[in-house]
């Protein structure tokens, strides 16, 4: 079928419709519905034994050898200031590898990074 | 007094609250402390208080031994320790149903089940569900009815459906509906779940 047998089959109502300019260009065939292949046909997706069987890896399922996890320490407060940051307890915590200073002024809003670590487990 | 904002103080969070009672080997040493100065009084001797427990359960038909701590829940056990990741660690607080597991047939949240809890069950989670290479029902109906999006919610949306389609094979909408009230889609995929779960219905009924 031809494209401009589509539209006097009124297939394509919404070009007179539209009323604007009509599409130009070669004429091209286009295939008949029926023999679409994926229009209109139900497609298993990829993933879906891996979803289904919890094989599928989410970003916290991935875990590598000597991985360490890392926490943010936020205000709790909305407006702050921070007067004194001792790391050192932390730094102790056997396990501990990094802990860092992530601010030392002014807090502005609830939830603003103080401070993180990162441990073993 | 060299740290006025410490004394102001964080709020108890629900980790820290769970490891003072008793969880974590401090709170162990402290629930010890306590108990002994009671048992003095009383003129009894007890045992030092639980730090760790060697627990054996059935986990996807095999006997696992691993040892674990009184403040540990099934599904950090799972994740951690035995590296199964399929539950989802997502509210962890018993709201989402992402940690859906079945301990002896019945759906439990796994984030709110202590481990030691599961010494001599039965517990089945989603990587557990298929055999070999065939499918349960349920897992095959949430891939042909499209029964997820992004997928993170699905492992604890089948957990439940299994354990719904046990007690009650052939639920109504509505039932599918309460059924499933533990477990939250973000996607917001809830009538592609429900046509899974009806069809996963029916299939078994077949077999």
């Amino acid at each position: 079928m031809r494209n401009h047998e589509y539209r006097e089959n009124g297939n394509l109502d919404y070009l007179k419709t539209a009323k604007g300019k009509e599409p130009q260009g070669k004429e091209t065939t286009l295939q008949a519905q029926p023999d679409f292949k994926l229009i209109g046909r139900p497609t298993q997706r990829v993933d879906g034994r891996l979803v289904v069987t919890g094989q599928a890896q989410y970003t916290h399922d991935i875990q590598f050898e000597d991985m360490l996890i890392g926490k943010i320490l936020r205000s709790p407060y909305a407006a702050a200031e921070i007067i004194n940051l001792d790391l050192s307890p932390a730094q102790s915590l056997p396990g501990v590898k990094a802990v860092l200073k992530l601010n030392d002024g002014r807090l502005k809003y609830e939830g603003e990074q103080i401070a993180a670590v990162a441990a073993s487990d | 007094m060299d740290n006025p904002s410490k004394k102001r103080g964080h709020p108890v969070t629900r980790r820290a609250f769970l490891r003072g009672l008793g969880g974590g080997a401090a709170g162990a040493a402290l629930v010890t402390r306590i108990r002994g100065r009671e048992a003095g009084q009383a003129g009894i001797s007890l045992p030092p208080a639980l730090t760790h427990k060697s627990i054996v359960f059935e986990l996807n038909r095999k006997r696992v031994t691993v040892e674990v701590e009184p403040r540990e829940t099934l599904l950090e056990v799972l994740r951690e320790k035995l590296k199964l990741t399929g539950t989802k660690k997502t509210c962890d607080r018993g709201e989402c149903g992402g940690c859906t597991v079945l301990v002896d047939g019945q759906a439990v949240y796994s984030c709110l089940f202590p481990a030691i809890r599961a010494d001599g069950k039965e517990v089945t989670t989603i990587e557990g569900l298929a055999e070999g290479e065939n499918l349960h029902p349920v897992q095959q109906a949430f891939i042909e009815k499209d029964g997820y999006q992004c997928g993170y919610c699905t492992p604890g949306f089948i957990m439940s459906t299994v354990a719904l389609l046990n007690r009650n094979p052939n639920p109504s909408p509505e039932e599918i509906k309460s059924g499933l009230s533990g477990n939250l889609c973000r996607c917001g995929n809830y009538v592609k779940i429900s046509e899974a779960v009806a069809a996963a219905s029916q299939k078994m009924r077949k077999a």
